[in-house]
């Protein structure tokens, strides 16, 4: 862990910002790669940051932060914004159904898995939305090799 | 199936080619949705090969966050500069054919390569 920093750090994602989308989780990928022991632990934060990045760049008004905090035995992620937040929960979480505008989808996003990927892929899945902002909470915890 | 063997196979080129691993690839995974790719986790450490007609960075990007070594663009598409630019930084190679991405799958599957491990 000598690579890693600070106990919790933040990370901004822009709206539009669609050339980027995946940077910042293969930052955060490279940066603990120390802290799991297993990769499939490693490449399931990887894909949760990444689906929350992708979600920040095309769904919200203004973008938004990723916030990483390292437990003893596992990595929180929140990933927060302004708005506008979501319509129907029920159906954002409901596999396939997606609010995703054309752009978004001709680069490859927008199919309506992303939170459902991270609910599938986390230890920990908690969202709490309003028209005021959307804050995604999930961890992904060690396991023994 | 060794990389250069599935770029003979589809008569493509190395747009860039990591020459740190030998790449032995068992598996594949086709799709232009990187939001269906995410799916491909908690799997052993087979390698597999990205077969996808997405062509910006965001799909090298996909491939790296999960340990996808090597990605095969279809349908002749060009691709952009920073998209190779990604694939160096991450040392991702990246092959290039003119075939659709049914006949790619149909030449590689009957070749040997199997469906990588995805559930919905």
């Amino acid at each position: 862990m000598e690579n890693i920093e600070a106990e919790s750090f933040e990370l901004p994602v822009k709206r539009g910002d669609t050339g980027s989308i995946g940077s910042q989780a293969l930052a955060v990928k490279k940066k603990l790669g120390g802290f799991f022991t297993k990769n499939d632990d490693l490449r399931r934060l990887g894909v949760c940051i990444f689906e929350a990045e992708a979600n920040l760049a095309i769904h919200t008004s203004a973008g938004g932060v990723i916030t990483i905090t390292l437990l003893h035995n596992a990595v929180r992620v929140t990933a927060r914004d302004t708005g506008p937040g979501i319509a129907d929960m029920e159906k954002a979480l409901t596999m396939g159904y997606s609010t995703a505008p054309v752009w978004a989808r001709e680069l490859g996003f927008g199919s309506g898995m992303g939170l459902k990927n991270i609910r599938r892929v986390a230890d920990f899945f908690d969202i709490k939305s309003s028209p005021k902002g959307t804050e995604v909470v999930f961890e992904v915890r060690k396991h023994a090799s | 199936m060794h990389l250069e063997e599935i770029r003979s196979i589809v008569n493509g080129d190395y747009l860039y080619k990591e020459e740190s691993r030998d790449l032995n690839i068992a598996h594949a995974f086709a799709t232009d949705l990187m939001s269906d790719t995410l799916f491909l986790i908690r799997r052993d450490e087979e390698l597999i090969l990205l077969i996808t007609g997405v062509t910006n960075p965001s799909a090298v990007r996909t491939a790296a966050i999960l340990d996808i070594p090597a990605i095969l663009i279809v349908r002749g598409k060009p691709v952009p500069a920073p998209t190779i630019e990604e694939a160096e930084r991450q040392g991702i190679s990246i092959i290039h054919t003119t075939y659709l991405m049914f006949s790619t799958c149909a030449l590689l599957y009957n070749a040997g390569l199997k469906d990588a491990p995805w559930k919905i």
